[in-house]
């Protein structure tokens, strides 16, 4: 039942995006880049501070919804929540706005997220205490410290059952930081990045190299959702939430897929099947995705894990502009988290929000349906978006 | 070198063991499956009965990687050095993240990409990093008689 329910379809809208500059050193604190954030996203959607009652972000946010409804003058609020797994929990901060709006216990809900990441010594990596405990202890203490080195541990792996090859994570690479030069805010807006660069970079994880990994950035993000009811009345043409999702598959644990027996059913195969049991439309009618790429591997167990392709064959898809505007199917149409900005994966939910739109600055003519996903190697989400008339 | 705490109350007998040369996991007090990483109860039958088991060390590469900079300082100047997930001889629900070696004492960039391969066959060995810790590391497996 639950996998199939249409509880949320069609009932709620993102009515508003916001988002700071994108910067490697930005001077303000993540209070300031929130607040700059969400009282763009609120102008956008021409709705006042004092209207919103519900606050969504992720567990890691370091800025409070009492801070932010302070800062802000938001008055009082009445619903607040938070999504675990750090960029897992992006999407999810969108699904749990939208129940709240749906069930009645909020009417403006706003979702953030605000992060400064740019100077390496801020990477939690880079903060690892002298004795670590619970999992940790098991893996740490080998070497195995960074995302990337977790990342690439499971692609090797995946690389080895499916055939995938680096020139596949090049064609990832390469083709996201082409809609980046198309993406004036992006970070990498002028800079190419041909297959010569990828494979004369430093590796940073073999089989990953610096090109496989985004960028850490400054900045923050934010939307706005109110009742499909509301969104008539408010002046962006509303984008509507079809459907949401979320996934653990079962024995994954976050970051360390590789401890699960089946270590390469990750967690967007729990979370598409749900996706997919709530939608009108099948992978095949998407017209435009936002993938979450913190790492090119990702990208590759997405697509395969939301039924782009079929199993073990998402290689297949990234040759000659597969993944371009134009291909089979666009991915990071702003330049994702490999070439504009690195949020989470928040700046991949407005790109969703702007191709529905008709507002990208790599815009897929006519995209009606649009389908952008959290990370796949925690506890993730998915949302499916829409445009038209409801 | 990061170490681990080794006297936590879920996972301190394994480090006891580790000390003492012996590679230990979890074995369900009621349906014995073997479990590892350690948890409270077991996820076939959810006994919280355990005791934790000696296993034979015996190993084979699930995947691995060669870590490059930038990196902790302690971890810098053995870089690029090889990590592992391994799967253990006793089942596929036991993997174990650790260093590939060419013996329990040498540089943890004894080996490079090109000396390690998916699937190849490792045994346990111990590595001493401080006065009360020691880690598994794995250390290519000797060839059976008649291989």
């Amino acid at each position: 039942m639950s996998r199939t329910h249409a509880g949320l379809k069609d009932r709620t809208a993102i009515v508003g995006i916001g988002a700071t500059d994108f910067a490697r050193s930005a001077p303000g604190s993540e209070h300031e880049l929130a607040a700059e954030a969400v009282l763009k996203a609120l102008r956008d959607a021409g709705l006042d501070p004092s209207e919103v009652d519900g606050l969504c972000s992720y567990s890691m946010e370091g800025v409070g919804e009492d801070e932010l409804a302070r800062t802000l003058g938001m008055g009082d609020i009445g619903w607040f929540a938070r999504t675990p797994a750090g960029g897992g929990g992006a999407c999810a901060t969108v699904g749990l706005a939208a129940t709240a709006i749906a069930t009645g216990q909020a009417d403006v809900v706003v979702a953030w997220r605000s992060r400064k990441r740019g100077a390496r010594a801020s990477r939690p990596w880079a903060q690892t205490p002298e004795r670590v405990g619970g999992l940790d202890a098991f893996v740490k203490p080998a070497g195995l410290i960074r995302p990337v080195d977790e990342i690439a541990m499971t692609a090797r792996r995946y690389m080895h059952e499916t055939g995938a090859t680096r020139e596949h994570l090049a064609d990832i690479a390469i083709t996201i930081r082409r809609h980046a030069q198309l993406n004036p805010k992006a970070l990498m807006s002028d800079r190419t990045l041909t297959r010569e660069d990828y494979f004369a970079a430093r590796m940073v994880s073999d089989p990953l190299c610096l090109y496989d990994n985004c960028l850490e950035t400054d900045g923050a993000a934010a939307v706005v959702l109110v009742s499909a009811e509301r969104a008539v009345d408010l002046p962006r043409p509303p984008v509507f939430v079809h459907a949401a999702a979320q996934g653990i598959s079962d024995g994954s644990l976050m970051m360390r897929p590789f401890l699960a027996e089946d270590a390469l059913r990750t967690p967007a195969q729990v979370c598409a099947d749900r996706l997919w049991g709530r939608a009108d439309i099948r992978p095949g009618d998407v017209d435009v995705a936002q993938i979450y790429d913190a790492f090119t591997p990702l990208v590759l167990f997405s697509l395969e894990a939301y039924g782009f392709c079929k199993p073990g064959e998402a290689a297949a898809l990234t040759p000659n502009g597969g993944l371009g505007l134009g291909g089979t199917l666009p991915v990071n149409t702003s330049g994702g988290s490999l070439s504009e900005a690195y949020l989470h994966g928040y700046n991949l939910i407005l790109e969703a929000v702007r191709q529905v739109r008709g507002t990208s600055t790599a815009q897929v003519e006519g995209a009606q349906w649009s389908f952008v996903c959290s990370s796949d190697a925690v506890p993730t989400s998915a949302l499916l978006l829409r445009g038209g008339t409801r | 070198m990061i170490l681990p705490i080794v006297d936590g109350a879920d996972t301190a007998p394994f480090w006891d063991a580790a000390r003492e040369g012996q590679l230990v996991v979890q074995s369900c007090g009621d349906c014995g499956l073997l479990r590892f990483p350690p948890g409270p109860v077991c996820s076939h039958c959810r006994s919280a009965r355990h005791e934790w088991t000696p296993v034979s060390g015996d190993a084979v590469i699930w995947s691995f990687v060669v870590a490059h900079g930038p990196t902790l300082p302690e971890y810098a100047e053995y870089t690029p050095f090889p990590l592992a997930v391994v799967t253990l001889a006793e089942g596929p629900q036991l993997r174990m993240v650790g260093n590939v070696l060419s013996g329990q004492d040498a540089r943890l960039n004894s080996f490079g990409a090109d000396d390690l391969a998916i699937g190849d066959p490792v045994r346990v060995a111990f590595r001493k990093l401080a006065d009360d810790v020691s880690i598994p590391v794995w250390v290519p497996a000797l060839p059976a008689p008649g291989d």
